[in-house]
């Protein structure tokens, strides 16, 4: 559709495309589609762009591009490697040949093993999150691509229109976790009482 | 006339302060049968206490707290008759320097409760004749001026270790067992919580 141009540090973003007909939206890059790929193999998105509660392996190539593998947080500590079960989630990006260089779409996956059915509905009701995920798998193509680090300040509108969406979840969890915390608390007062009277 | 009607609502006689749309012979059973230990885990101080109660007649009741056999609060609930309902006073021993035992404003080397305990004991009688589990949530502000308080609750809820009236204002209990095994005697402060021997004489 349109084509916009500019120029990010190093490499130039040549243009911003919606594919008619799938609706997906790439950007291209003026860079050969194997250089692209080397560029993104082994690239890395801080942990703290999930806040932190989930970890992006290094990047992999496929066949059509490269992929970041989504873990649970507390699953890092047993990287590299991973566990493909824990997985998550997958960021991707399909490096495509276009006329002036490589053609980037990104592209939020279920892991292997994840109910795609349920994962894609939880995307679906949570647009404003779908939205982040992709902001930061864009970022994070836009970073490798012109060889500079991750900003946040580049994801940092979606990732507060996801946490602003989020709220009532994120309240009630913390409103179970009070609650649990204060059970707790509790029962550690009452088996004290009852140590005291020998039951 | 539905405005008349609302308006005219609002002009009614106010309700004094602790009243309850229960009749008094209800919030008399309700309280005397009532379970403190929402109360107690709510507001202790980690110290273990134990709560005495007497009913004075068929409208007053009036609770020891002991630790160790040691009184270190009370209160007293009255119940009379208000309208169609009751209204429920909550009265609270004086302390040395003539103001309630904590008040708020109160200092003890061995707190048992957080403080101020009026709001705290209001919520007690508000669950009970809701008949409701206690929820210190509906608490005002503030919640306790009591630092110390708030320091030995803390340790106790973490260590699952309660401390003792005879341990020194400030130690945990395990601090106090091994300062004693080291053969430290440290002076154990006593607190003087009320005003009189008998807390409720005037």
């Amino acid at each position: 559709m349109g084509t916009l141009i500019h120029r990010s540090r190093v490499l130039a973003v040549i243009s911003l495309l919606v594919l008619a007909g799938c609706g997906r939206h790439g950007t291209v890059y003026a860079v050969a589609t194997d250089a692209a790929r080397q560029d993104l193999v082994g690239t890395i998105i801080p942990d703290l762009a999930f806040g932190n509660s989930a970890h992006a392996e290094p990047a992999v190539g496929t066949a059509d591009g490269v992929e970041w593998h989504i873990v649970r947080g507390d699953d890092a500590a047993a990287l590299p490697g991973g566990t493909p079960s824990r997985e998550i989630m997958v960021l991707s990006a399909t490096l495509a040949n276009a006329d002036e260089g490589t053609l980037v779409s990104v592209d939020v996956k279920p892991a292997a093993g994840v109910d795609s059915k349920a994962f894609e509905q939880n995307m679906s009701d949570n647009p404003a999150v779908a939205d982040m995920f992709r902001a930061i798998a864009r970022e994070a193509v836009d970073a490798g691509l012109s060889h500079r680090p991750f900003e946040f300040g580049n994801v940092s509108a979606q990732i507060a229109m996801a946490t602003v969406s989020m709220l009532p979840q994120i309240t009630q969890q913390m409103d179970e976790a009070a609650r649990a915390y204060e059970q707790r608390d509790r029962d550690t007062i009452d088996d004290a009482y009852r140590r005291e009277s020998g039951q | 006339m539905a405005i008349t009607a609302a308006v005219l609502a609002g002009c009614g006689p106010q309700k004094p302060d602790g009243y309850y749309d229960v009749a008094p012979a209800t919030a008399f059973d309700l309280l005397r049968r009532a379970d403190l230990t929402g109360f107690r885990d709510a507001r202790q101080c980690g110290m273990l206490v134990y709560f005495f109660a007497r009913d004075d007649d068929s409208s007053t009741i009036t609770w020891d707290v002991r630790t160790k056999g040691i009184s270190v609060a009370g209160f007293r609930l009255r119940v009379t008759p208000s309208g169609d309902g009751s209204v429920v006073s909550i009265e609270l021993p004086k302390a040395p320097n003539g103001s309630e035992i904590y008040d708020g404003q109160q200092h003890y080397t061995h707190p048992a409760f957080m403080q101020p305990m009026r709001p705290a004991l209001r919520e007690f009688v508000d669950s009970t004749i809701e008949r409701r589990a206690y929820d210190w949530h509906r608490i005002p502000d503030p919640l306790n001026t009591d630092g110390l308080c708030g320091s030995m609750r803390d340790n106790f809820e973490a260590s699952g270790q309660p401390y003792d009236i005879d341990d020194p204002s400030g130690m945990t209990h395990q601090q106090a067992e091994d300062a004693r095994a080291n053969g430290n005697g440290l002076p154990v402060e006593q607190d003087r919580v009320f005003a009189s021997a008998d807390p409720w004489a005037h």
